[in-house]
């Protein structure tokens, strides 16, 4: 299976939303990591039919995805980011009505309804209504959902957002394990949702693409521009500053800094290995949430 | 398909808003209906004993009856209910004698007319009104009550429930997928844009005969109880709405037209609804257009009846408007036709034909538009 992006390009009026990307895709997990209005959503829209490109093609095994048409959307299982469901719908009848719009037979969709609520942790509650549902239920239908047709693309749009870390780690795995045989396409900010299973890692910033690697190479870009700095904790402000500061871990008195930084930020800094998260915070500083400080 | 099919029917019929409205249609509608039916009785048999051929004797009976009953009525004496219900009689037949020798007049002036002109859309107009209007059959008489009010039903209440049901219930059928998210998994599925649009549209069209379906026998069953179910051989002449009518009917080929051409024009307006859902990003800016598009020509009509000074374009707005042809009324109380080609064709015909080129066009853009829908925002 070969996915291949020629040059698309997505406008919204004046907005370059998607700005001339190409890349390709083969079996595996691909982590599309990028901060609000990225061009993520949009570029996950145009490769589920739901939205054309403005210039460019996508092709599937050498074909024009639009061109194929219903064939295409046959081979394609999509999770969007803000999902609607009908609240009168029990779990159940939701995933009968998808499997109906996906051409399964009743008797296939019944089967496969059958393990994959089981996989998503809705068997208890298949037959409540999902608008009584919470958002990590609401997800996990959405998953659910996604995977009826056994698609050989999966594409989801933030897929763990509303799922608690265990939910999280379920699905994270569930991904990896079903990668071999399919493309299994994953946009995010959540770095650690790609961090592990991803084979490559797409980055894109105002609807471009900076890069697209596997997370070794990635990491090896800013090698060397990791630091850890132990400091007091009034000088916290000075070196945010200064310098891009991820992490933020107490120790009694003292504090200690996760800087990125060309150069060396303090002489008591300390070279550290880079992660995704640093990575991020390199290429998407505006836009990095610190999180809570770890004590 | 099949699955698709109930998948949509499920949707449209878990909407609690068209039991409410339709519940609160039929309850205004039946405020007042029920008829006494010991009285109705009487009258149904004063009139039985006139029904039949209209011999002269009858005729002349009646003519007596009537000159006694003007008499009495100048005098300002009263009448017996009896006297009343026979006076009543001898004045419809009188009214009925009357428009029978007028059309006779109309006949004889056409044949002359006919004569005259060369061949043109006006001759073989005049041609076919004289047809039609030597076919008509007003010889037997027959008490028509109960199919008179089944065919009001249709023009007065019918084609305004079928109207508000459509746009309540099938106005939301894309838009609210929209509004909801729900259209991107529509969009992104294998029969999305296809199976399941045709899906939608079937099932709307299915929604639709069932409302028709259920005023219809609400209407039945009402006059059927209260004025029984005869008078159907009755000719639409003998129903003062349609007394100049040029369509030789009786009531029952009348009620069965008038139904057929009711369904044809509101399953061509469910399309259109169908249609401007898929175009509308709101269930609110569907169901209001749906509304406008229906109302606009009623209200015009409505208003400009009671001001009397109806213009040209204005009558032919509301004489091609979705409106009138579900009400059908319109399209068979006077003669009116449209040149094709040198031939005239009537405007029921010409009714049926618009609406089921409003299905097919409206039916092949939804699907159209469906197929190239994008998700813009």
């Amino acid at each position: 299976m070969n996915l291949a992006i020629e040059h698309v390009t997505k406008k919204y009026g004046n907005h370059h939303a998607i700005d001339d990307i190409s890349c390709e895709f083969s079996n595996g997990v691909y982590g599309i990591l990028g901060a609000n209005g990225s061009g993520k959503t949009t570029l996950m829209r145009m490769l589920a039919t739901v939205t054309t490109p403005t210039a460019g093609i996508i092709r599937v095994n050498g074909k024009n995805i639009l061109s194929l048409g219903d064939d295409y959307r046959d081979m394609i299982g999509y999770l969007p980011q803000h999902i609607g469901l009908y609240k009168n719908f029990t779990a159940d009848k939701f995933l009968h009505y998808i499997a109906a719009l996906k051409g399964l037979s009743k008797k296939e969709a019944a089967l496969k309804i059958e393990e994959l609520l089981d996989l998503v942790n809705l068997m208890d509650v298949r037959k409540k209504k999902v608008g009584t549902f919470s958002g990590g239920m609401k997800q996990r239908i959405g998953i659910a959902q996604a995977l009826l047709n056994d698609p050989k693309i999966l594409i989801v749009d933030e897929p763990t957002a509303g799922l608690d870390p265990k939910e999280r780690i379920r699905f994270r795995n569930l991904l990896s394990s079903i990668s071999g045989e399919r493309i299994v396409l994953l946009s995010t900010h959540i770095v650690s949702d790609i961090e592990f299973i991803a084979k490559e890692v797409l980055i894109l910033k105002n609807g471009r693409l900076l890069h697209k690697r596997n997370p070794q190479e990635l990491l090896h870009e800013i090698a060397g521009k990791v630091w850890l700095v132990t400091t007091a904790e009034s000088e916290i402000p000075r070196y945010q500053d200064m310098f891009k500061v991820g992490n933020i871990v107490r120790s009694e008195s003292r504090v200690e800094l996760r800087i990125i930084s060309d150069d060396r930020p303090s002489l008591a800094a300390i070279l550290t290995t880079p992660n995704l998260e640093d990575l991020y915070l390199y290429f998407f500083e505006e836009d990095f949430d610190a999180g809570p400080v770890k004590v | 398909m099949l699955g698709l099919l109930k998948f949509e029917l499920y949707k449209i019929y878990k909407q609690k808003s068209i039991y409410i409205l339709f519940a609160l249609l039929i309850a205004i509608i039946s405020t007042g209906g029920w008829i006494d039916r010991s009285s109705e009785k009487v009258i149904y048999q004063g009139y039985q004993k006139w029904e039949g051929k209209l011999t002269a004797e009858k005729i002349n009976k009646l003519d007596r009856i009537r000159e006694d009953g003007n008499k009495k009525s100048d005098t300002g004496q009263e009448f017996t209910f009896k006297e009343h219900l026979l006076y009543s009689i001898s004045m419809v037949i009188f009214q009925q004698t009357n428009f029978t020798e007028e059309r006779n007049k109309e006949i004889t002036q056409l044949k002359e007319k006919i004569q005259q002109t060369p061949l043109s859309y006006k001759k073989r107009q005049d041609e076919l009104k004289k047809d039609m209007l030597s076919s008509i059959d007003t010889s037997d008489f027959y008490y028509p009550k109960g199919p008179a009010i089944m065919l009001d039903m249709i023009y007065t209440f019918g084609f305004v429930i079928t109207a508000f049901m459509t746009i309540i219930g099938i106005g939301p059928i894309f838009s609210k997928e929209y509004s909801s998210g729900m259209d991107q998994f529509l969009l992104s599925s294998k029969y999305g844009r296809s199976k399941a649009v045709t899906a939608k549209i079937l099932a709307s069209l299915l929604f639709i005969l069932s409302v028709i379906a259920m005023w219809s026998l609400y209407s039945v069953a009402r006059s059927a109880y209260s004025f029984g179910l005869h008078g159907w051989k009755s000719s639409i002449q003998s129903v003062i709405q349609f007394l100049e009518s040029p369509y030789p009917f009786s009531l029952s080929s009348a009620f069965t037209l008038m139904m057929m051409i009711h369904v044809i024009a509101a399953l061509a307006f469910g399309v259109l609804v169908v249609f401007i859902s898929a175009v509308s990003k709101k269930v609110i800016v569907s169901v209001l257009t749906s509304g406008v598009i229906f109302g606009l020509p009623l209200v015009l009509d409505t208003v400009l009846d009671y001001g009397g000074t109806k213009k040209v374009w204005v009558d032919r707005f509301i004489s091609f408007s979705i409106y009138q042809f579900m009400k059908v009324k319109e399209l068979f109380v006077g003669f009116r036709t449209y040149n094709f080609f040198g031939y005239p064709v009537l405007q029921p015909i010409l009714a049926v034909i618009l609406s089921f080129l409003t299905i097919i066009l409206f039916w092949f853009i939804t699907q159209w538009i469906m197929k190239k829908k994008q998700i813009t925002v």
